[in-house]
């Protein structure tokens, strides 16, 4: 079959259940391998390990075979091959041997990717193919587990010619096994229906991703609605107090609102993932990074249950692997030196995931040698990036944050690993864009800990609604720590920039009037003005507000492209009156200031 | 005669490819069941079950071990069998043999040879049902 055919074949709509299934199964399969084959290495002798493992390969083969996918076939049975020998004890598991193995794996990967999106093999095998099969007859002379595919005609004339000489077989072997079966066979019966019980039926399907969007976007559409009869309600009851009707659209109200917030909770847990299926990837990637790097690293995953909503699990792989290259390249020390410094020979990298009410924390740690603040902060001054007087006012935190800095890198030589001219700084602004926040804390010789912050989901929040002037802002909920009301006599000018005192903190404040309104209107003059206090990571900073309205669920639209991205807006809502609402961008606002 | 296939593997994708090799042969009855342990428990739901199809590599409980629960049991013991495998070794041809299946198939096998098979099958066994 050439090119042409198989891909004539791959869009077959005939075949389309059986190459979607194939393709969905084979990409679950890998993703198990991605784990399966590290924790092999780590652990060769564990026999449903390796049977896993084997068993993993050897679908891989039997369905592609099915498909005509030849390339596929042939470089899974090759890696097949070398593993039914490990698994019959044959040979050892070395490391040389998993290299071969796990690059073998890497072509199956970019076939699979290919059968997906072009629905062809053009991927080149032979060499692998080459290197595989030479390996397989370097592990010692061992019969051929299966016969040769490069003819498939001639395999199932073969199959035609053993059943016929086992036929006779066939018949011998009948009458012995009627004669053995009788005794043990009772047990193994019972045993064998005791098993079926404690199985559990599957209850799962499949549901495509876009399915689920649109149902979150119609749900989405539901709060709204729920806000606007909120809304409505409260106008009927003040308006037709004490009547049947005021009543009875109170109650209905409230029936609905109960119902939208289960339905959305519901929905949003739909969209849930388990976020080991991004870890999984990086026991691979620590294994093979360390190897390049000579270094000798464990990686521990923890909380790999931790679900997270779809969006942001995809979203997240990229910062999170450039941490984890950032940990291997800079941070884990060479083996000679962690010895002379009294630390373990082999660096320790911990990825830990953990759910704190609305939000999940992703941290990597590493035992490295850290990073000393003096450092970036001279490396910050030399590059311009602050002055001299500013870096002697900063905190702890603050100088890490300076590594977040567009432009700053504290690598001295750029390699192969980490140096792909991305910075940390764009690790910053993924982040950020998933309205999460990303710290750093790290101790010199004794290692790095990064943490990120992100919300549970992307499309709604809950915000606390501020009147500026007669604009109506959402702040989100989360980055609120407190609102109070101050006399302007306690407002301070510093460098002309003015702050507030809280309990012995100065917490500078910003007015939302002149960042986000650009000055447009009056100042308001009473005596007293709100102040909102938000905070991010270690940053704190008061906004003025003219008046506070209230905690609103809210459910994120962006401002689309007609108007484009507005300095300090993260995008907006439509509230219960109809009217639009903005939503704060909160980082920014503190990066304007 | 009317047929009612187990069809059993692990793998959805393997499963969906022996049912539509079945529907183009015109057998358009079957259960599905992704183990050995699944595969006994379908047994039981579908009294009218009569042709097990099976892989043989399976986690849980193999085809091979399912083949021996089955000819063990009372019940089932008249089933037939076919066992689909890419394992050419005569050593396991004749071990799944006599632990009881009627016959085998080799992977990646056409409608028509799995017709062969089923035929074969049913002409030494004179099915009942």
């Amino acid at each position: 079959m050439n090119t042409e055919e198989l891909t004539a074949m791959l869009n077959d709509p005939e075949m389309k259940e059986i190459v979607d299934s194939f393709i969905v199964e084979t990409k679950e399969i890998i993703d198990s391998l991605d784990v399966d084959l590290i924790e092999l290495e780590h652990n060769p002798d564990e026999e449903e390990l390796i049977n896993k493992v084997f068993r993993s390969f050897h679908t891989i083969k039997g369905t592609s075979s099915f498909l005509n996918l030849n390339k596929l076939t042939t470089i899974t049975h090759r890696c097949e091959d070398i593993l039914n020998k490990i698994r019959k004890k044959e040979t050892k598991l070395t490391p040389e041997i998993m290299d071969y193995i796990l690059q073998g794996f890497d072509k199956i990967k970019e076939l699979v990717f290919k059968i997906e999106n072009e629905k062809n093999e053009e991927v080149e095998t032979e060499e692998m193919v080459q290197k595989l099969t030479e390996l397989y007859k370097s592990l010692g002379q061992v019969q051929k587990v299966e016969e040769k595919e490069s003819d498939i005609k001639a395999r199932s004339e073969e199959k035609t010619e053993i059943i016929e000489s086992t036929s006779d077989l066939l018949k011998q072997v009948e009458i012995k096994a009627e004669s053995a079966n009788s005794s043990e066979s009772e047990n193994k019966k019972e045993q064998a229906l005791k098993q079926t019980e404690l199985k559990k039926t599957d209850n799962t399907i499949r549901v495509d991703v876009e399915r689920l969007d649109d149902l979150l976007n119609n749900v989405s559409e539901l709060v709204l609605g729920r806000n606007r009869l909120a809304q409505i309600n409260m106008e009927v009851s003040v308006e037709y107090e004490g009547t049947k009707l005021a009543r009875e659209l109170a109650e209905t109200t409230k029936l609905i609102d109960m119902m939208t917030n289960e339905l959305q909770q519901l929905v949003m847990k739909t969209r849930m993932v388990k976020i080991g299926k991004v870890f999984n990837k990086y026991p691979r990637l620590v294994r093979d990074l360390s190897k390049i790097a000579g270094k000798k690293i464990n990686l521990i995953i923890e909380g790999e249950e931790t679900e997270l909503d779809k969006t942001l699990i995809e979203e997240i792989n990229d910062p999170l692997v450039h941490l984890i290259r950032n940990s291997v390249d800079h941070g884990i020390e060479k083996e000679e030196v962690r010895i002379a410094n009294g630390k373990k020979p082999a660096g320790t990298i911990k990825l830990s995931a953990k759910q704190e009410g609305n939000t999940i924390i992703i941290t990597i740690e590493d035992d490295g040698k850290g990073i000393d603040p003096d450092i970036i902060k001279n490396k910050a001054v030399s590059k311009g990036l602050i002055t001299k007087e500013k870096a002697i006012e900063l905190t702890k935190q603050e100088i890490f944050n300076l590594i977040f800095l567009p432009g700053f890198s504290t690598a001295e030589v750029v390699t192969n690993i980490s140096g792909r001219g991305v910075g940390m700084d764009v690790v910053k602004t993924n982040v950020t864009k998933l309205r999460g926040t990303i710290e750093i804390d790290s101790v010199p010789k004794v290692g790095t800990k990064i943490s990120i912050r992100l919300p549970l989901t992307l499309a709604i929040i809950s915000g606390l609604v501020v009147k500026v002037q007669k604009e109506q802002f959402v702040i989100p909920l989360s980055l609120v720590i407190e609102v109070i009301k101050v006399h302007k006599n306690n407002i301070y000018y510093v460098n002309q920039r003015p702050n507030i005192k809280l309990r012995d903190k100065v917490i500078p404040i910003v007015s939302l009037r002149e960042k986000v309104l650009k000055n447009n209107g009056k100042k308001n003059d009473g005596d007293y003005q709100y102040v909102v206090i938000v905070g991010l990571a270690e940053k704190q900073i008061g906004l003025e507000v003219d008046g506070l309205v209230g905690q609103k669920e809210i459910v994120i639209k962006s401002l689309g492209n007609l108007i484009g991205k507005i300095p300090g807006i993260a995008g907006s809502s439509i509230l219960g009156d109809g009217s639009i609402i903005l939503i704060l961008d909160v980082a920014e606002i503190i990066n304007l200031s | 005669m009317n047929l009612k296939f187990l069809v059993v593997d692990d793998s959805v994708t393997m499963r969906r490819i022996v049912i539509n090799s079945l529907s183009s042969l015109n057998f358009k009855s079957y259960v599905e069941a992704t183990d050995g342990n699944d595969a006994l428990l379908k047994l039981e739901e579908h009294p009218d079950i009569n042709f097990v199809i099976t892989d043989w590599n399976m986690p849980e409980m193999t085809g091979l071990e399912l083949v021996k629960a089955i000819r063990a049991s009372e019940r089932f013991n008249h089933l037939a069998i076919l066992m689909v495998t890419t394992r050419g070794l005569k050593e396991d041809i004749i071990e799944a043999l006599k632990s009881g299946v009627n016959n085998y198939i080799l992977k990646p096998f056409t409608p028509a040879v799995l017709k062969e098979k089923i035929d074969q099958i049913l002409n030494s066994k004179n099915l009942e049902s």
